[in-house]
């Protein structure tokens, strides 16, 4: 048992210390990699929780292909490298995500402390704020049936049917428009398409200055406009 | 405290929460918009350790948990290609990929 919460305080230890490092390197290349050492340290916490499959696709899924695709990004995006890490708004990101935390913490907090009606002067809490008696967490849990990836397997297939076949035709999507989107575009397509951005933006700074509003800023991005 | 193997339901998800609002200050402050999806990919991870969690503890004879966190996984599949595929266009554009470059369509 002892063994356990060893694991899972390394595993901890890693997982959140990954997770910093990859919101503070200004090497975005390095976050990425500490990303990969935290979805590894995501995948143990799926082995702790008997989830073995999960734990298997964390692996494949997130580290072998969006890992993969993020480290592709960095590296078609070169050159940005050694700019600051973090914006102008990253004091106020840190007071939210730190808001957020305690807001969480609270919501956990009645699992895990087992408070019988607190009291602050006439205003008495409840004893537990959820409601449910105390299975509701505090036991140990049922085991794990071993033919619970069977089960998983064929209430995937048959109750959730219809959001399987969506998830298929989502990904279908997702990847017909990630490759038109990035798609390589030729000399002439280039040529065409600034000038198409260009004969907009002057018809929308035509149409402000008539409308007497200031003229537009520089040309709209057309990522992605359909040809 | 009784959990698995000792290990408590509200530790996995005090962790599942740090993972959330770490990443939660990656997609906020971060001046890469590459960076800022590996905060977005951080905080989907939070997210199904919670489901994984709470599916362990509360009903491991159920798969609803489990069919949750297996959709998580797919959209966050499908939404790092999206995402990154229109980061590299926006890079082919503008050859940058600060995300408080793209204000276009600020009134």
């Amino acid at each position: 048992m002892t063994y356990s919460i060893a694991i899972f305080v390394a595993l901890a230890i890693i997982t959140i210390g990954a997770a910093i490092a990859v919101v503070t390197l200004r090497n975005v290349f390095h976050a990425a990699l500490m990303l990969v050492v935290a979805f590894f340290g995501v995948a143990g916490f799926y082995v702790l929780l008997e989830a073995g499959f999960f734990a298997a696709a964390q692996v494949l899924v997130y580290i072998g292909a969006i890992s993969v695709l993020l480290i592709f990004s960095v590296m078609l995006t070169r050159g940005v490298f050694m700019a600051q890490a973090r914006n102008q708004q990253s004091g106020y990101a840190a007071v939210a995500a730190g808001v957020m935390f305690v807001l969480i913490a609270a919501l956990v907090g009645p699992i895990a402390i087992n408070w019988p009606g607190l009291r602050i002067g006439n205003f008495v809490l409840p004893p537990r704020v959820l409601g449910n008696p105390i299975e509701f967490a505090v036991p140990s849990p049922k085991a794990v049936q071993p033919d619970y990836l069977t089960r998983f397997g064929s209430n995937l297939i048959e109750t959730y049917g219809v959001g399987f076949l969506l998830a298929g035709v989502l990904l279908l999507l997702a990847m017909v428009g990630a490759i038109w989107v990035a798609r390589e575009r030729k000399l002439m397509e280039i040529v065409l398409e600034r000038r198409e951005m260009a004969a907009e933006a002057k018809v929308e700074s035509d149409a402000d200055t008539a409308a007497g509003a200031e003229p537009a800023t520089p040309p709209e991005p057309a990522a992605g406009a359909a040809h | 405290m009784n959990g698995i193997n000792g290990i408590p339901l509200w530790a996995f998800l005090i962790i599942a929460a740090a993972l959330f609002c770490i990443g939660l200050y990656g997609a906020l402050a971060r001046k890469n918009a590459v960076a800022v999806l590996m905060g977005v990919e951080l905080m989907l991870n939070g997210v199904n350790l919670n489901l994984i969690a709470f599916w362990r503890f509360i009903a491991p004879d159920s798969s609803a948990g489990l069919v949750f966190a297996a959709f998580v996984f797919i959209v966050a599949a499908a939404e790092a290609a999206v995402g990154l595929a229109l980061i590299i266009s926006v890079y082919r554009n503008m050859n940058s990929v600060d995300p408080e470059k793209l204000d276009q369509m600020k009134l």
